[in-house]
């Protein structure tokens, strides 16, 4: 039961940023979520940020 | 009636034409859609030579060109070894090294204006943006420290110096690009924020603006729980030119959103602006006033020689 629950949590709460970018997402958002998922485990979620950041220096 | 507004129009057009090519005349032009010189490049640096370095995210490379723009030579290719790239991102030169740091990976690169890999200075912190002063004394400048770093040519910080306190500590929030004048007073401008410090050669502050060029309040989504990110960045580069002048790429603004230059006096007084021909990501002026954009994504790189006001 109580592991259920976690997978269930934890299923959502990856979800979250499909859920965020449902509405057409942009370029960089895309690549926010991919470096989202890409970095989840290790904690690195600056490095999201920082490549955010570049990317929309490049949107007019 | 409507003759004579129209030829009043036409007039002021004419005006405003002419005062943006007044200051702005185009030296070279380097990379375009239909050649591979470019992909797109990111940030980009000048030698005593007036040879013209970029960092290539997408070609995972740095290129050095001549003043006239023909290619030289290319280091890079994907890979965490010397000389090899995942998003190389800043890159500055100073006494006759290359220094060119990674988007995602801490550490900063070092070649000499040959491209020859030299050495590798590693560190934790990742860094958002640096500043070379001599090969032992380098500022960093980190998203998630509100605080700027001398490092030495080993990765030894030996001096740390805070920010006043932010109130936020959203990671974008604390941004922050530098500029750095021939009297070693620095700029630090928060790109999301639409701040403007400006300390002296000895860290002393000596004063903070708030910018008004930008169009309205940052707007930010929540993306991912406990990090929410902007839509638009405010401010897009910073630079100081041969006479001091602080420039500034606007990123937001009610018109001309990425090419309009703000110019400031080292007091922080507006002195004057520039609209470029087209939106670039990025801004950097070299010591002959001339300065380096971008257009077209990335695949192409100006150059232009600013005239003085």
């Amino acid at each position: 039961m109580k592991k259920s629950f976690v997978i269930i949590l934890l299923v959502i709460f990856l979800s979250m940023p499909m859920i965020s970018f449902a509405s057409a997402p942009t370029g960089c958002e895309r690549m926010f979520q991919r470096c989202y998922f890409d970095n989840i485990l290790t904690g690195n979620l600056w490095a999201c940020g920082v490549g955010y950041a570049f990317c929309i220096a490049f949107v007019e | 009636m409507n003759k004579s507004i129209f030829i009043i129009i036409l007039i002021c057009m004419l005006f405003l034409f002419g005062f943006t090519e007044n200051h702005l005349q185009l030296i070279t032009t380097i990379g375009s859609e239909e050649d591979t010189l470019l992909y797109r490049w990111v940030n980009v640096a000048v030698d005593e030579k007036d040879n013209i370095y970029v960092t290539d995210m997408l070609d995972c490379s740095v290129k050095k060109f001549d003043q006239n723009g023909n290619f030289i030579k290319k280091i890079g290719r994907r890979g965490s070894g010397p000389g090899e790239f995942i998003a190389p991102a800043t890159i500055r030169f100073q006494d006759g090294l290359l220094y060119v740091s990674e988007q995602q990976t801490p550490g900063i690169q070092v070649f000499d204006n040959d491209l020859n890999f030299k050495y590798k200075i590693t560190f934790s912190i990742p860094i958002n943006d640096f500043h070379v002063f001599n090969e032992n004394l380098i500022l960093l400048l980190s998203p998630l420290k509100s605080s700027y770093f001398y490092m030495d040519k080993k990765g030894n910080i030996f001096k740390i110096i805070s920010f006043q306190k932010e109130l936020s500590e959203n990671m974008f929030l604390i941004m922050k690009k530098i500029a750095v004048d021939n009297a070693g007073n620095k700029y630090f401008l928060s790109q999301f924020k639409g701040e403007l410090n400006k300390y002296d050669k000895y860290d002393k502050k000596i004063w903070t603006l708030a910018l008004k060029n930008a169009s309205g309040e940052i707007k930010f989504k929540r993306l991912i729980p406990g990090m929410d990110v902007p839509e638009k960045m405010l401010y897009k580069g910073i630079t100081v030119d041969k006479n001091g002048r602080i420039l500034i790429l606007v990123g937001q603004a009610p018109v001309n959103s990425s090419r309009l230059i703000s110019i400031l006096d080292p007091s922080g007084n507006k002195v004057g602006e520039i609209v470029l021909p087209e939106a670039s990501h990025s801004l950097y002026c070299d010591s002959n006033n001339r300065i380096y954009v971008g257009r077209n994504q990335g695949t192409s790189l100006k150059v232009y020689k600013l005239d003085s006001m």
